[in-house]
């Protein structure tokens, strides 16, 4: 974690040094940082692959081809207008991130219940260190490290405009609510549930 | 001052890496277009320091239609925080023109409990990131999706599972089909009625795209415009159609059989097809209204759903001067495309 934080930290030192004028600044087109890019397809890539192996294996479960669940496997090329001729990789390659991405999972789990067994009788008490230990970020970054292989794998397979079309509905569609362009609450709250 | 700037930033952007937990609910609904199946997900996901084994993701997942009516729902639970997210997904076949409604229920469960002294409340439950900052009532709906991050700090709960919000989605399935095509033209004899000395004409089978949606409550109508017509004028023959407009068009039963317009001693009857519906054309009298030659008359008809055109089709009427039904009579012959 802490490379990464340096990593970044050099990356924005010089992306800022080299960054124009202000004038020059309100010419050029807005552009979203790559690392910002990352963040959002490391979430919306991964839901993407998953929510793909769902229907699939939904689909291949179905009892018979006239059920609706036989039909899954249309979902998601239909919603995120995949072409018929990179279905099978993206099918694929999901099937891929999700083998590659589950050995890593067992491995966040392990080290979560290693971090869970210092706590006496499995709880929480005063004075126990309850700050995760920094091995699960690494695990997930790694995880993450993944799918942003996996869509980079995918990219490379799809026409430009495709994979564009894709990458921005995937994110709009998943990842939203973390590009600083929240959802409107509509029902707002009044009280609270329940107190303590 | 860049430099400042940068480092000021660098060391910001790193907080939210190293601290930032936080749960995301979101809802999708889809509806095939060729098949109207819905399919609804609903799905609760830990990120970052949230899924750190304090928290299990809970969803559940209810659609309902326009009326109110409760459809497939379901719930799941990833206790014990293996997955690191809960998904239920929902899928059955739409009826068209009807507006679903998927709603996911976001909770998180709190795993680990709270061994506080002795002398202080106890059955308490540890969050970490304080998810509890979000239990409200009622719970806060969302449109699509949201992420819920944890503000912490930490507290302790009697709840065990904090439903932290909701997330909504809709649409509507097709109330049209897409377009209407020509399935089969059968001709009918003039000899189907023994009455007639003039007739008769065609029956037209026409599909509604896509067939395999049944579109038996699909309002569809159309609109002929006579484009010309070489019969003497004036004569029985002039017009040889009747425009139809939108406001005076019946309707079109999709999936229903159907019997010809001519008099009812000897009505021929069509059978009902799956994802078809007729339309005859004709002209019938008893009496013969072309004594020699030929004419032709031609319109053009629309199949219009919802205010959309479905197919737009040219159709011919052909009389001719001949023999049937045991004397002189004008054969009408029909062509459509």
């Amino acid at each position: 974690m802490l490379q990464s934080c340096l990593a970044f930290t050099l990356l924005v030192l010089v992306r800022l040094c080299l960054m124009p004028s202000p004038l020059q600044a309100q010419l050029a087109t807005p552009a979203v940082p790559s690392a910002n890019v990352d963040t959002l397809d490391a979430k919306a890539f991964a839901i993407l692959f998953r929510r793909e192996n769902t229907y699939l294996k939904m689909a291949q479960a179905a009892a018979s081809t006239d059920k609706p669940e036989a039909h899954l496997d249309r979902v998601l090329p239909l919603q995120f207008e995949i072409e018929s001729a990179d279905t099978a990789n993206f099918a694929k390659f999901a099937n891929d991130w999700g083998r590659d991405t589950q050995a890593l999972r067992a491995n966040l789990l392990a080290a979560i219940s290693r971090f869970q067994s210092s706590f006496p009788n499995g709880k929480v008490t005063p004075g126990v260190a309850t700050t995760p230990p920094p091995e699960l970020a690494d695990w997930r970054a790694q995880i993450d490290a993944v799918t942003l292989q996996y869509r980079d794998k995918l990219h490379n397979t799809m026409r430009e405009p495709d994979f564009i079309r894709l990458q921005a509905n995937a994110e709009k569609t998943f990842a939203s609510s973390i590009q600083g362009h929240p959802p409107t609450s509509i029902i707002a709250p009044s009280a609270k549930e329940a107190q303590q | 001052m860049k430099i400042i700037a940068a480092l000021t930033l660098a060391v910001l952007s790193c907080f939210p890496l190293l601290a930032q937990g936080s749960i995301s609910g979101s809802t999708t609904i889809q509806i095939d277009p060729s098949t109207n199946i819905v399919t609804a997900a609903c799905e609760t996901i830990l990120n970052g320091e949230a899924d750190t084994g304090y928290y299990a993701a809970r969803v559940t997942c209810v659609v309902v239609d326009s009326s109110g009516n409760t459809l497939p729902s379901g719930a799941y639970s990833d206790d014990g925080d293996v997955n690191g997210y809960a998904d239920v997904i929902l899928t059955f076949t739409g009826v068209p023109g009807a507006t679903y409604t998927a709603t996911g229920g976001h909770t998180a469960g709190l795993t680990v409990p709270f061994d506080a002294p002795i002398g202080q409340p106890q059955g308490l439950n540890f969050d970490p990131l304080n998810f509890y900052n979000y239990v409200e009532s009622p719970t806060q709906t969302f449109q699509d999706g949201y992420d819920w991050l944890g503000p912490g700090p930490e507290v302790t709960t009697r709840l065990k599972t904090l439903h932290i919000g909701n997330t909504i989605a809709s649409a509507t399935a097709s109330a049209c089909p897409t377009s209407v095509t020509l399935n089969s033209l059968t001709p009918i004899s003039i000899t189907t009625d023994s009455n007639l000395r003039t007739g008769y004409g065609a029956m037209a089978s026409m599909l509604a795209n896509p067939t395999t949606i049944d579109w038996s409550s699909a309002v569809i109508t159309e609109t002929i415009t006579p484009s010309s017509n070489s019969c003497p004028n004036p004569g029985s023959l002039q017009p040889a159609f009747q425009t139809v407009t939108l406001a005076n068009s019946s309707t079109f039963p999709v999936g229903q059989g159907a019997l010809t317009f001519d008099y009812p001693q000897s009505q021929a009857s069509f059978p009902a097809i799956p994802g078809a519906f007729y339309d005859e054309h004709s002209l019938f009298k008893n009496f013969q209204a072309l004594g020699t030659g030929t004419c032709s008359a031609s319109a053009i008809q629309t199949y219009v759903c919802g205010g959309k055109t479905l197919g737009t089709f040219a159709i011919t009427k052909t009389f001719t001067a001949g023999t049937a039904n045991g004397g002189p009579a004008t054969i009408v012959t029909v062509n459509k495309q």
